[in-house]
Protein backbone atom coordinates (compact mmCIF):
# COMPACT_ATOMS: atom_id res chain seq x y z
CA UNK A 1 0.00 0.00 0.00
CA UNK A 2 2.49 2.30 0.92
CA UNK A 3 4.31 2.37 -2.91
CA UNK A 4 1.55 3.69 -4.53
CA UNK A 5 2.34 6.84 -5.04
CA UNK A 6 5.68 5.92 -5.42
CA UNK A 7 4.35 3.61 -8.55
CA UNK A 8 1.56 5.68 -10.13
CA UNK A 9 5.02 8.17 -10.51
CA UNK A 10 7.31 5.32 -11.53
CA UNK A 11 4.61 4.26 -14.69
CA UNK A 12 3.65 7.79 -15.63
CA UNK A 13 7.56 9.05 -15.44
CA UNK A 14 8.51 6.05 -17.96
CA UNK A 15 5.82 6.28 -19.64
CA UNK A 16 6.11 10.42 -20.28
CA UNK A 17 9.85 10.04 -20.84
CA UNK A 18 9.12 11.41 -24.15
CA UNK A 19 7.36 14.62 -23.47
CA UNK A 20 10.00 17.04 -24.34
CA UNK A 21 10.73 20.69 -24.31
CA UNK A 22 9.44 22.68 -27.78
CA UNK A 23 12.31 25.33 -28.53
CA UNK A 24 9.81 27.30 -30.73
CA UNK A 25 7.32 27.33 -27.48
CA UNK A 26 8.84 30.59 -26.25
CA UNK A 27 8.73 32.72 -29.56
CA UNK A 28 5.01 31.47 -30.46
CA UNK A 29 3.66 32.55 -26.85
CA UNK A 30 5.32 35.82 -26.90
CA UNK A 31 4.15 36.54 -30.48
CA UNK A 32 0.64 35.24 -29.29
CA UNK A 33 0.38 37.48 -26.33
CA UNK A 34 1.00 40.27 -28.95
CA UNK A 35 -1.29 38.54 -31.51
CA UNK A 36 1.33 38.53 -34.21
CA UNK A 37 0.65 34.69 -34.42
CA UNK A 38 -2.56 33.33 -33.53
CA UNK A 39 -2.66 30.54 -30.72
CA UNK A 40 -3.84 27.14 -32.10
CA UNK A 41 -6.92 27.17 -30.82
CA UNK A 42 -7.89 30.69 -33.05
CA UNK A 43 -6.67 28.80 -36.64
CA UNK A 44 -8.51 25.51 -35.73
CA UNK A 45 -11.83 28.26 -35.66
CA UNK A 46 -11.33 29.54 -39.01
CA UNK A 47 -10.59 26.16 -40.66
CA UNK A 48 -13.64 24.90 -38.59
CA UNK A 49 -15.49 27.74 -40.01
CA UNK A 50 -14.25 27.34 -43.66
CA UNK A 51 -15.26 23.31 -42.98
CA UNK A 52 -18.70 24.81 -41.94
CA UNK A 53 -19.18 27.05 -45.33
CA UNK A 54 -18.55 24.41 -47.34
CA UNK A 55 -20.33 21.89 -45.89
CA UNK A 56 -23.40 23.98 -45.91
CA UNK A 57 -22.32 24.33 -49.65
CA UNK A 58 -22.57 20.49 -50.14
CA UNK A 59 -25.41 19.73 -47.88
CA UNK A 60 -28.73 18.21 -49.03
CA UNK A 61 -31.67 16.99 -46.92
CA UNK A 62 -31.21 13.40 -48.03
CA UNK A 63 -30.09 11.08 -45.51
CA UNK A 64 -27.43 10.45 -47.61
CA UNK A 65 -26.53 13.36 -48.22
CA UNK A 66 -25.72 13.32 -44.27
CA UNK A 67 -23.64 10.18 -44.38
CA UNK A 68 -21.74 11.94 -46.96
CA UNK A 69 -21.95 15.19 -45.54
CA UNK A 70 -20.17 14.18 -41.90
CA UNK A 71 -17.70 11.88 -43.93
CA UNK A 72 -16.33 15.19 -45.71
CA UNK A 73 -16.08 17.00 -42.35
CA UNK A 74 -13.61 14.07 -41.11
CA UNK A 75 -11.94 13.80 -43.89
CA UNK A 76 -10.97 17.40 -43.52
CA UNK A 77 -9.75 17.08 -39.96
CA UNK A 78 -7.62 13.60 -41.19
CA UNK A 79 -4.68 15.56 -41.20
CA UNK A 80 -5.00 17.08 -37.85
CA UNK A 81 -6.22 14.48 -35.39
CA UNK A 82 -8.82 11.95 -36.51
CA UNK A 83 -8.39 9.02 -38.97
CA UNK A 84 -11.28 9.74 -41.06
CA UNK A 85 -11.38 5.73 -41.93
CA UNK A 86 -11.87 4.44 -38.60
CA UNK A 87 -14.52 6.98 -37.71
CA UNK A 88 -16.00 6.03 -40.69
CA UNK A 89 -15.60 2.93 -38.99
CA UNK A 90 -17.29 4.09 -36.05
CA UNK A 91 -19.97 5.80 -37.74
CA UNK A 92 -21.11 2.37 -39.23
CA UNK A 93 -21.37 0.49 -36.24
CA UNK A 94 -23.21 3.16 -34.41
CA UNK A 95 -25.77 3.41 -37.55
CA UNK A 96 -26.48 -0.17 -35.87
CA UNK A 97 -26.53 1.31 -32.71
CA UNK A 98 -24.55 -1.47 -31.50
CA UNK A 99 -22.19 0.30 -29.16
CA UNK A 100 -24.87 2.83 -28.30
CA UNK A 101 -27.70 2.54 -26.36
CA UNK A 102 -30.21 5.58 -26.90
CA UNK A 103 -33.00 6.70 -24.88
CA UNK A 104 -35.61 9.07 -24.91
CA UNK A 105 -35.79 9.28 -20.93
CA UNK A 106 -38.01 12.39 -21.00
CA UNK A 107 -40.36 14.09 -23.21
CA UNK A 108 -42.23 17.41 -22.65
CA UNK A 109 -45.00 19.19 -24.67
CA UNK A 110 -46.73 22.50 -23.53
CA UNK A 111 -48.54 23.36 -26.75
CA UNK A 112 -45.33 24.96 -28.39
CA UNK A 113 -42.87 23.92 -27.89
CA UNK A 114 -41.48 19.93 -27.58
CA UNK A 115 -38.58 19.44 -25.27
CA UNK A 116 -36.91 16.04 -25.28
CA UNK A 117 -34.20 14.58 -22.98
CA UNK A 118 -32.17 12.37 -24.78
CA UNK A 119 -29.89 9.47 -22.71
CA UNK A 120 -26.86 7.98 -24.77
CA UNK A 121 -24.95 5.23 -22.82
CA UNK A 122 -21.97 3.66 -24.72
CA UNK A 123 -22.84 -0.29 -24.74
CA UNK A 124 -18.94 -0.30 -25.11
CA UNK A 125 -17.46 2.26 -23.32
CA UNK A 126 -14.68 2.95 -25.29
CA UNK A 127 -16.09 5.18 -27.38
CA UNK A 128 -17.79 8.15 -27.14
CA UNK A 129 -19.06 10.85 -30.45
CA UNK A 130 -17.53 14.11 -30.79
CA UNK A 131 -18.88 17.54 -30.79
CA UNK A 132 -20.83 18.17 -33.77
CA UNK A 133 -24.91 18.87 -34.79
CA UNK A 134 -26.66 18.95 -38.02
CA UNK A 135 -30.32 19.17 -38.65
CA UNK A 136 -31.87 20.12 -41.56
CA UNK A 137 -35.14 22.06 -42.22
CA UNK A 138 -37.30 21.11 -45.22
CA UNK A 139 -35.08 20.65 -48.27
CA UNK A 140 -32.46 23.06 -46.69
CA UNK A 141 -29.13 22.00 -45.16
CA UNK A 142 -28.26 23.58 -41.80
CA UNK A 143 -25.36 22.48 -39.96
CA UNK A 144 -24.30 24.28 -36.32
CA UNK A 145 -22.05 23.99 -34.03
CA UNK A 146 -23.00 23.52 -30.04
CA UNK A 147 -20.27 23.26 -27.62
CA UNK A 148 -21.90 21.97 -24.89
CA UNK A 149 -23.62 19.31 -27.35
CA UNK A 150 -21.19 16.12 -27.25
CA UNK A 151 -23.17 14.02 -30.33
CA UNK A 152 -24.08 13.73 -33.83
CA UNK A 153 -27.70 14.82 -33.90
CA UNK A 154 -30.06 15.12 -36.78
CA UNK A 155 -33.59 16.69 -36.18
CA UNK A 156 -35.81 16.33 -38.99
CA UNK A 157 -39.27 16.80 -39.72
CA UNK A 158 -42.36 18.78 -41.92
CA UNK A 159 -44.28 20.00 -38.76
CA UNK A 160 -41.04 21.50 -36.75
CA UNK A 161 -40.74 25.29 -37.06
CA UNK A 162 -37.79 25.86 -35.32
CA UNK A 163 -37.29 28.16 -32.64
CA UNK A 164 -34.56 28.20 -30.16
CA UNK A 165 -31.53 28.75 -30.55
CA UNK A 166 -29.12 31.83 -29.46
CA UNK A 167 -27.16 32.38 -32.77
CA UNK A 168 -29.70 31.06 -35.41
CA UNK A 169 -33.03 31.32 -35.26
CA UNK A 170 -33.37 28.15 -37.37
CA UNK A 171 -31.26 26.26 -34.54
CA UNK A 172 -32.93 24.47 -32.11
CA UNK A 173 -31.89 24.73 -28.47
CA UNK A 174 -29.50 21.77 -26.94
CA UNK A 175 -30.05 23.20 -23.38
CA UNK A 176 -27.44 21.02 -21.74
CA UNK A 177 -25.72 17.92 -21.93
CA UNK A 178 -25.28 15.67 -18.78
CA UNK A 179 -22.61 13.39 -18.35
CA UNK A 180 -23.15 10.61 -15.76
CA UNK A 181 -20.29 9.04 -14.54
CA UNK A 182 -21.75 6.15 -13.46
CA UNK A 183 -22.51 4.37 -16.54
CA UNK A 184 -20.85 6.74 -18.59
CA UNK A 185 -24.03 8.36 -20.29
CA UNK A 186 -24.66 11.41 -21.91
CA UNK A 187 -28.14 13.14 -21.62
CA UNK A 188 -28.72 16.12 -23.87
CA UNK A 189 -31.87 18.10 -23.32
CA UNK A 190 -33.48 19.53 -26.48
CA UNK A 191 -36.30 21.74 -27.35
CA UNK A 192 -37.65 23.21 -30.66
CA UNK A 193 -41.15 24.80 -31.78
CA UNK A 194 -43.55 22.12 -33.43
CA UNK A 195 -46.00 24.45 -35.64
CA UNK A 196 -48.32 21.47 -36.93
CA UNK A 197 -48.94 18.55 -34.74
CA UNK A 198 -50.08 16.72 -37.16
CA UNK A 199 -47.00 16.58 -39.13
CA UNK A 200 -44.78 13.70 -37.79
CA UNK A 201 -41.68 15.33 -36.58
CA UNK A 202 -38.96 12.97 -36.07
CA UNK A 203 -35.42 13.34 -34.29
CA UNK A 204 -32.32 11.08 -35.62
CA UNK A 205 -29.46 10.10 -34.04
CA UNK A 206 -27.62 9.45 -36.16
CA UNK A 207 -29.47 8.36 -39.08
CA UNK A 208 -31.79 6.56 -36.73
CA UNK A 209 -35.31 7.99 -35.51
CA UNK A 210 -35.58 7.66 -32.01
CA UNK A 211 -38.70 9.57 -31.49
CA UNK A 212 -41.76 9.76 -33.95
CA UNK A 213 -44.19 11.77 -32.23
CA UNK A 214 -44.23 13.79 -29.45
CA UNK A 215 -43.91 12.35 -26.10
CA UNK A 216 -45.54 14.27 -22.46
CA UNK A 217 -43.92 14.14 -19.04
CA UNK A 218 -45.20 15.33 -16.15
CA UNK A 219 -42.51 17.75 -15.53
CA UNK A 220 -39.14 18.58 -17.29
CA UNK A 221 -36.48 16.12 -15.55
CA UNK A 222 -32.73 15.84 -16.50
CA UNK A 223 -30.66 13.60 -14.53
CA UNK A 224 -29.02 10.59 -15.26
CA UNK A 225 -31.04 9.41 -11.69
CA UNK A 226 -34.07 9.67 -13.55
CA UNK A 227 -36.71 8.09 -11.68
CA UNK A 228 -39.56 6.19 -14.22
CA UNK A 229 -42.27 8.46 -14.80
CA UNK A 230 -45.66 7.61 -13.24
CA UNK A 231 -47.84 5.08 -15.12
CA UNK A 232 -50.99 6.47 -16.27
CA UNK A 233 -52.67 2.97 -16.53
CA UNK A 234 -51.52 0.26 -13.22
CA UNK A 235 -48.31 -1.80 -15.53
CA UNK A 236 -49.96 -4.55 -16.26
CA UNK A 237 -53.12 -3.10 -17.93
CA UNK A 238 -49.93 -1.71 -20.92
CA UNK A 239 -50.47 -3.74 -24.38
CA UNK A 240 -46.66 -3.11 -25.80
CA UNK A 241 -46.43 -3.33 -29.19
CA UNK A 242 -43.01 -4.33 -30.64
CA UNK A 243 -40.43 -1.65 -31.20
CA UNK A 244 -39.23 -1.24 -34.61
CA UNK A 245 -36.08 1.22 -36.20
CA UNK A 246 -38.53 4.18 -36.69
CA UNK A 247 -40.63 3.65 -33.36
CA UNK A 248 -39.76 2.78 -29.67
CA UNK A 249 -41.88 0.18 -27.80
CA UNK A 250 -45.19 1.87 -27.68
CA UNK A 251 -48.06 0.83 -25.39
CA UNK A 252 -51.52 0.89 -27.73
CA UNK A 253 -53.51 1.65 -24.51
CA UNK A 254 -51.77 4.87 -22.85
CA UNK A 255 -49.19 5.70 -25.95
CA UNK A 256 -46.28 5.74 -23.39
CA UNK A 257 -43.30 4.26 -24.88
CA UNK A 258 -40.49 2.28 -23.59
CA UNK A 259 -37.22 0.92 -24.21
CA UNK A 260 -35.02 1.80 -27.32
CA UNK A 261 -35.32 1.23 -31.14
CA UNK A 262 -35.46 -2.27 -33.13
CA UNK A 263 -32.98 -3.00 -35.36
CA UNK A 264 -34.03 -2.53 -38.83
CA UNK A 265 -35.41 -5.06 -41.17
CA UNK A 266 -33.08 -5.50 -43.97
CA UNK A 267 -34.15 -7.27 -46.81
CA UNK A 268 -33.01 -9.00 -48.32
CA UNK A 269 -30.09 -10.85 -46.22
CA UNK A 270 -27.79 -11.32 -49.04
CA UNK A 271 -24.28 -10.18 -48.42
CA UNK A 272 -24.17 -9.57 -52.09
CA UNK A 273 -27.25 -7.87 -52.86
CA UNK A 274 -28.18 -4.16 -51.74
CA UNK A 275 -30.19 -4.37 -48.64
CA UNK A 276 -33.26 -2.12 -47.92
CA UNK A 277 -34.55 -1.67 -44.48
CA UNK A 278 -38.22 -2.17 -45.32
CA UNK A 279 -40.08 0.28 -42.79
CA UNK A 280 -37.61 3.41 -43.12
CA UNK A 281 -36.08 2.56 -46.41
CA UNK A 282 -32.92 3.46 -45.21
CA UNK A 283 -30.55 0.99 -47.25
CA UNK A 284 -27.12 -0.70 -46.81
CA UNK A 285 -25.12 -1.22 -49.93
CA UNK A 286 -23.54 -4.69 -50.65
CA UNK A 287 -20.54 -5.61 -48.69
CA UNK A 288 -19.43 -7.80 -51.66
CA UNK A 289 -20.42 -8.50 -55.24
CA UNK A 290 -20.54 -11.94 -57.34
CA UNK A 291 -17.69 -13.42 -59.07
CA UNK A 292 -18.23 -13.73 -62.49
CA UNK A 293 -15.67 -16.81 -63.12
CA UNK A 294 -17.08 -19.11 -60.22
CA UNK A 295 -20.38 -17.43 -59.79
CA UNK A 296 -20.40 -17.08 -55.79
CA UNK A 297 -19.85 -14.39 -53.65
CA UNK A 298 -15.93 -13.18 -53.02
CA UNK A 299 -16.44 -13.65 -49.19
CA UNK A 300 -16.80 -17.76 -50.28
CA UNK A 301 -20.06 -18.07 -49.81
CA UNK A 302 -22.69 -19.59 -52.79
CA UNK A 303 -25.74 -17.97 -52.37
CA UNK B 1 12.45 52.35 -21.35
CA UNK B 2 10.57 51.45 -18.44
CA UNK B 3 7.89 49.46 -20.25
CA UNK B 4 10.62 47.78 -22.83
CA UNK B 5 12.76 46.74 -19.15
CA UNK B 6 9.48 45.55 -17.69
CA UNK B 7 9.31 43.48 -20.72
CA UNK B 8 12.15 42.10 -20.90
CA UNK B 9 11.84 41.07 -17.42
CA UNK B 10 8.14 39.58 -18.24
CA UNK B 11 9.65 37.53 -20.93
CA UNK B 12 12.67 36.28 -18.70
CA UNK B 13 9.96 35.33 -15.99
CA UNK B 14 8.52 33.17 -18.94
CA UNK B 15 11.48 31.48 -19.94
CA UNK B 16 12.37 30.72 -16.52
CA UNK B 17 8.76 28.99 -15.79
CA UNK B 18 9.41 27.34 -19.16
CA UNK B 19 12.38 26.13 -18.39
CA UNK B 20 10.71 24.53 -15.13
CA UNK B 21 7.64 23.67 -15.63
CA UNK B 22 7.01 22.67 -19.37
CA UNK B 23 7.86 19.41 -19.09
CA UNK B 24 5.69 18.66 -15.94
CA UNK B 25 3.08 20.30 -17.74
CA UNK B 26 3.30 18.83 -20.43
CA UNK B 27 3.29 15.84 -19.39
CA UNK B 28 0.12 15.79 -17.46
CA UNK B 29 -1.42 17.40 -20.58
CA UNK B 30 -0.64 14.44 -22.44
CA UNK B 31 -2.60 12.29 -19.85
CA UNK B 32 -5.21 14.00 -19.43
CA UNK B 33 -5.77 14.99 -23.59
CA UNK B 34 -4.07 11.66 -24.75
CA UNK B 35 -3.04 13.21 -27.70
CA UNK B 36 0.30 14.43 -28.29
CA UNK B 37 -0.56 17.62 -30.57
CA UNK B 38 -3.82 18.37 -28.55
CA UNK B 39 -1.24 18.70 -25.25
CA UNK B 40 0.88 21.05 -27.14
CA UNK B 41 -2.03 23.89 -27.35
CA UNK B 42 -2.58 22.60 -23.95
CA UNK B 43 1.47 23.16 -23.41
CA UNK B 44 1.14 26.90 -25.43
CA UNK B 45 -2.70 27.88 -23.81
CA UNK B 46 -1.13 27.78 -20.52
CA UNK B 47 1.39 29.70 -21.00
CA UNK B 48 -0.25 32.20 -22.75
CA UNK B 49 -2.49 32.63 -20.20
CA UNK B 50 0.47 32.42 -17.43
CA UNK B 51 2.18 35.25 -19.55
CA UNK B 52 -0.53 37.41 -20.01
CA UNK B 53 -1.78 37.33 -16.62
CA UNK B 54 1.69 37.46 -15.16
CA UNK B 55 1.46 41.10 -13.48
CA UNK B 56 -1.42 39.63 -11.50
CA UNK B 57 0.50 36.77 -10.20
CA UNK B 58 0.67 37.98 -6.34
CA UNK B 59 3.21 35.13 -5.40
CA UNK B 60 -0.55 33.90 -2.81
CA UNK B 61 0.56 30.12 -3.96
CA UNK B 62 4.13 29.00 -5.55
CA UNK B 63 4.38 29.52 -9.11
CA UNK B 64 4.43 25.53 -9.89
CA UNK B 65 0.29 25.69 -8.34
CA UNK B 66 -0.24 28.50 -10.09
CA UNK B 67 0.54 27.16 -13.38
CA UNK B 68 -1.28 23.77 -12.65
CA UNK B 69 -4.17 25.05 -11.91
CA UNK B 70 -3.82 27.00 -15.27
CA UNK B 71 -3.14 23.58 -17.06
CA UNK B 72 -5.40 22.04 -15.54
CA UNK B 73 -8.44 24.14 -16.39
CA UNK B 74 -7.05 24.70 -20.18
CA UNK B 75 -7.81 20.71 -20.26
CA UNK B 76 -11.18 20.49 -18.48
CA UNK B 77 -11.89 23.24 -21.20
CA UNK B 78 -10.29 21.14 -23.68
CA UNK B 79 -12.02 17.92 -22.80
CA UNK B 80 -15.12 19.63 -22.73
CA UNK B 81 -15.11 21.72 -26.20
CA UNK B 82 -13.87 18.82 -28.25
CA UNK B 83 -14.87 19.82 -31.82
CA UNK B 84 -15.87 17.68 -34.84
CA UNK B 85 -13.99 14.64 -33.34
CA UNK B 86 -14.84 11.67 -32.16
CA UNK B 87 -13.06 10.86 -29.17
CA UNK B 88 -11.82 7.81 -29.25
CA UNK B 89 -11.89 6.51 -25.37
CA UNK B 90 -9.99 3.33 -25.75
CA UNK B 91 -6.81 4.27 -24.13
CA UNK B 92 -3.31 2.89 -25.28
CA UNK B 93 0.06 4.31 -24.80
CA UNK B 94 0.57 4.96 -28.60
CA UNK B 95 -1.80 8.44 -27.58
CA UNK B 96 1.60 9.40 -25.44
CA UNK B 97 4.85 10.62 -26.66
CA UNK B 98 7.23 7.79 -27.59
CA UNK B 99 9.17 7.03 -24.48
CA UNK B 100 12.75 7.02 -23.87
CA UNK B 101 12.32 4.80 -20.69
CA UNK B 102 10.43 1.32 -21.34
CA UNK B 103 8.76 0.45 -18.80
CA UNK B 104 7.76 -3.09 -17.57
CA UNK B 105 4.55 -4.33 -18.87
CA UNK B 106 2.96 -3.72 -15.07
CA UNK B 107 3.64 -0.59 -15.13
CA UNK B 108 2.09 -0.02 -18.63
CA UNK B 109 -1.02 -1.54 -16.94
CA UNK B 110 -0.59 0.67 -14.78
CA UNK B 111 -0.34 3.92 -16.65
CA UNK B 112 -3.27 3.34 -18.57
CA UNK B 113 -5.64 2.46 -15.47
CA UNK B 114 -4.54 6.10 -14.43
CA UNK B 115 -5.87 7.16 -17.89
CA UNK B 116 -8.85 5.62 -17.84
CA UNK B 117 -9.86 7.54 -14.68
CA UNK B 118 -13.33 9.51 -14.68
CA UNK B 119 -11.09 13.14 -14.81
CA UNK B 120 -12.28 13.67 -11.05
CA UNK B 121 -10.26 10.55 -10.04
CA UNK B 122 -7.41 11.52 -12.45
CA UNK B 123 -6.94 15.11 -11.54
CA UNK B 124 -6.06 14.04 -7.70
CA UNK B 125 -4.29 11.38 -8.77
CA UNK B 126 -1.94 13.39 -10.67
CA UNK B 127 -1.97 15.97 -8.55
CA UNK B 128 -1.43 14.47 -5.80
CA UNK B 129 0.43 10.67 -6.37
CA UNK B 130 2.72 12.26 -9.36
CA UNK B 131 2.70 16.30 -9.20
CA UNK B 132 3.56 16.02 -5.56
CA UNK B 133 0.87 18.30 -4.45
CA UNK B 134 -0.78 18.03 -0.73
CA UNK B 135 -4.29 17.09 -0.67
CA UNK B 136 -5.07 20.96 0.95
CA UNK B 137 -3.08 22.37 -2.13
CA UNK B 138 -5.14 20.26 -4.82
CA UNK B 139 -8.10 20.98 -3.00
CA UNK B 140 -7.24 24.72 -3.16
CA UNK B 141 -6.24 24.13 -6.89
CA UNK B 142 -9.22 22.80 -7.71
CA UNK B 143 -11.64 24.73 -5.23
CA UNK B 144 -12.97 21.86 -3.62
CA UNK B 145 -13.15 20.85 -0.10
CA UNK B 146 -10.06 18.95 1.46
CA UNK B 147 -12.05 15.67 2.51
CA UNK B 148 -13.96 15.66 -0.90
CA UNK B 149 -9.55 15.68 -2.48
CA UNK B 150 -9.23 12.78 0.28
CA UNK B 151 -12.43 10.69 -0.93
CA UNK B 152 -11.27 11.11 -4.52
CA UNK B 153 -7.82 9.90 -3.52
CA UNK B 154 -9.46 7.17 -1.61
CA UNK B 155 -11.65 5.58 -4.77
CA UNK B 156 -9.17 6.55 -6.96
CA UNK B 157 -6.85 3.94 -5.17
CA UNK B 158 -9.66 1.16 -4.97
CA UNK B 159 -9.72 1.74 -8.64
CA UNK B 160 -6.53 0.72 -9.51
CA UNK B 161 -5.67 -1.37 -6.69
CA UNK B 162 -5.75 -4.55 -9.60
CA UNK B 163 -3.02 -2.70 -11.30
CA UNK B 164 -0.72 -1.53 -8.37
CA UNK B 165 -1.09 -5.04 -7.17
CA UNK B 166 0.48 -6.31 -10.54
CA UNK B 167 2.64 -3.60 -10.39
CA UNK B 168 3.78 -4.81 -6.80
CA UNK B 169 5.03 -8.10 -8.24
CA UNK B 170 6.65 -6.71 -10.85
CA UNK B 171 5.78 -9.18 -13.55
CA UNK B 172 3.23 -9.81 -16.76
CA UNK B 173 0.45 -11.27 -16.07
CA UNK B 174 0.36 -14.90 -17.86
Amino acid sequence: MNRRPEDIRKALDAALSGASHDPTLFHRVVNASKGDSPPVKRKLTLSMALVLILALMTGTAAVAATYRGVSWFLTERENQTVDAAYLMDILEQHHDSELLDIRVVDAYWDGAKLSMAINFAPRDATLSLGTYCHHYEGQAAHQCRNETLDLLLDIAGTGIKITAGAEDTRSYGASYDYYCEEDDSLTIMITFGVNDMSQPVSVMIPFRTVLRSTGKAEENRLSCYLPPLADPIAPHEHNWAPATCVSLETCTICGRTQGGLGKHNFQPEACHVTRTCDICTYSYEAAHSINPDTGSCYCGVIH
Amino acid sequence: MAETERAHSREDTLRRLMTEYEIPIRRMCCVYLRDEDLAADAVQETFLRAYTALDRFRGESSEKTWLMRIAVNVCHSMRRTGWLRFIDRRVTLDQLPEPVVHADYSLSELTIDVMRLPQKLLDVVLLHDYQGFTAREIGSMLGIPYQTVISRLKTAHTRLRVSLTEAEKGGAPE
